[in-house]
């Protein structure tokens, strides 16, 4: 039993649903006009996972190529990435591998987990699971876990969310025992 | 206050006497390195000083910026240079009040060691613990009001400063108006709070930052009476205390936040204004807040490019939320951010923020 704090940060071209995503998980809830997140959104949600205490501090990154800049300036001290592309649009997955460096370069190897978000919006899929595998060998691209998700509907977006700080809780206790 | 990065005692020859790291979770710069550093920078700057003529007085340097965010900060003791390392946003009086008052302090504790120094560093590894107390003093405010605990003292182990002192702590008076009743300076009675403070034998009020916008001067709530206040009661048989209490509740008209009902009182101060009203909204039905709600539009470039990362972060996060909608409280649950971070952020963005007002029961 243990308090935690995670500050994770979630990264991605614009429209994916970033903001979406978190919205669904810490408040349940969908939203549906899009607006573009300005620089950086922090959110926070407590909760628990097995008698320990999670304060999880959700960093949600502006996906357009201006804050370019501003972002680098973000991701000091993370410790956990959701990258998320949209089935619907392929070019949000070619792009992960430019999030994938830009990521890796501020944080060094940490667990990402890869996400491919609007499955509610399947007749209009661009994405297929060849090519995420194909984009992620291509570019030696690794991740921890790899899921596809519909904030709009509720659909495995918390499973996302709790892979990740799972996976930050048992890293934490091996660290500890080694 | 602020607090700054680090700090360095440095003697004329470039050796550093003494540093400290108030922020334990980054790494100093190189003590040796960076004195030598500021030294011959020093010097470089009083030699083209003397070139043209200017006096010493000129050619001291009193600042080096190091970046768009942090500035190292120098200050002259003779023999002594004290150099901090602070954000640009915070250097105020308060923060060069600080340097100077280390300076102080450490020649006065090693005056006698400094004029036959013999290279022997360790000895000023002591000053550690003075640190500390410098900047509880630092930290106090003038309008801050002291209150005794309720413990017995035994009077008989203080001096009669002391003792004078506490009985000057009514939990009524501000330090300043201590100050006044003892004949002392601000700062001799602010050292005095500090060392009792230490001793853990007062408590103190909440700071209420006269710079700050919110508490008390644009609380961010306006005040509508809804009750009227005994109508058939003679005012002439009403205590001094209960009638000036009424006059500040009838000045009440939903349009005053608590620093303007507080101006048309020159006799009372701010923190007396703000109690007997805090203690009539505990009563309830006397008056109803009207709470303000943040909004911004837009939040210009150029002022964003000279924040640190955190309050960068804050701010953007401000920006995507400040909706008119949600209030102070629901920002700090959502962004997981204090809510007087949230409050010195509005206050920094000024006039870039809107409020909404909305009538809250």
């Amino acid at each position: 039993m243990g308090t935690f704090v995670f500050k994770i940060v979630l990264v991605g071209d614009f429209g994916v649903g970033k903001s979406t995503s978190i919205h669904r998980f810490v408040e349940d809830k969908f939203k549906a006009n899009y607006v573009p997140t300005l620089g950086v959104q922090i959110s926070k949600k407590s909760f628990e996972i097995d008698e320990h205490s999670i304060d999880l501090m959700i960093w949600d990154l502006a996906g357009q190529d201006r804050y370019l800049m501003i972002r680098q300036r973000f991701y000091d001290d993370t410790q956990g990435i959701l990258l998320l592309y949209d089935i619907t649009r392929k070019s949000s997955l070619d792009h992960i591998n430019r999030w994938y460096k830009e990521v890796t370069k501020h944080t060094g190897p940490i667990p990402i987990i890869l996400i491919g978000n609007k499955i509610d919006l399947e007749d209009k899929r661009e994405v297929f699971e060849n090519d995420v595998n194909e984009i992620l060998q291509e570019n030696n691209i690794e991740v921890k876990f790899r899921i596809e998700t519909s904030a709009k509907e509720g659909f495995k977006t918390e499973e996302a969310f709790l892979f990740l700080v799972n996976y930050l809780i048992e890293q934490y206790k091996q660290k500890r025992n080694v | 206050m602020k607090k700054p990065y680090f700090l360095y005692i440095i003697d004329p020859g470039g050796i550093c006497l003494f540093s400290y790291n108030f922020k334990k979770d980054i790494e100093m710069f190189q003590s040796e390195l960076f004195s030598g550093f500021i030294t011959a920078i020093s010097i470089f700057s009083s030699e083209l000083n003397e070139k043209l003529g200017f006096t010493e007085q000129h050619g001291r340097l009193p600042a080096i910026p190091l970046s768009l965010i942090f500035e190292i900060m120098i200050s002259y003791m003779n023999p002594l240079v004290g150099v901090l390392v602070v954000e640009k946003k915070d250097i105020d009086q308060d923060m060069k009040d600080f340097l100077n008052a280390f300076l102080t302090s450490f020649l006065k504790k090693y005056e006698d060691h400094l004029k036959m120094w013999d290279g022997e560093l360790t000895r000023f590894g002591s000053f550690k613990d003075e640190i500390e107390k410098i900047y509880k003093k630092m930290e106090l405010y003038s309008f801050q009001i002291p209150k005794m605990k309720e413990i017995s003292i035994n009077e008989e182990v203080l001096n009669k400063n002391y003792i004078a002192l506490i009985k000057e702590i009514d939990g009524k008076k501000s330090i300043k108006e201590i100050s006044e009743k003892m004949g002392k300076t601000i700062d001799e009675t602010k050292t005095m709070i500090s060392n009792i403070l230490w001793s853990e034998l007062i408590t103190l009020s909440e700071k209420i930052y006269e710079d700050d916008v919110f508490e008390p001067k644009r609380d961010l709530f306006y005040l509508l009476r809804t009750k009227e206040l005994d109508p058939g009661q003679k005012l002439s048989n009403l205590s001094e205390q209960v009638l000036l209490e009424h006059k500040l509740l009838r000045a009440i008209d939903g349009f005053k936040t608590v620093f303007n009902i507080s101006t048309e009182f020159p006799n009372l101060t701010l923190y007396e204004t703000k109690h007997i009203l805090s203690y009539y909204f505990s009563k309830g039905s006397y008056f109803e807040k009207v709470e303000l709600y943040p909004q911004i539009i837009k939040i210009s470039e150029d002022f964003l490019e000279k924040m640190t990362t955190e309050d960068l972060a804050l701010s953007y996060s401000l920006e995507n939320m400040c909706d008119g909608v949600s209030s102070l409280a629901d920002l700090s649950i959502k962004t997981g951010f204090p809510l007087k971070d949230i409050k010195r952020i509005l206050d920094l963005l000024g006039k870039q923020v809107f409020y909404k007002k909305k009538y809250v029961k």
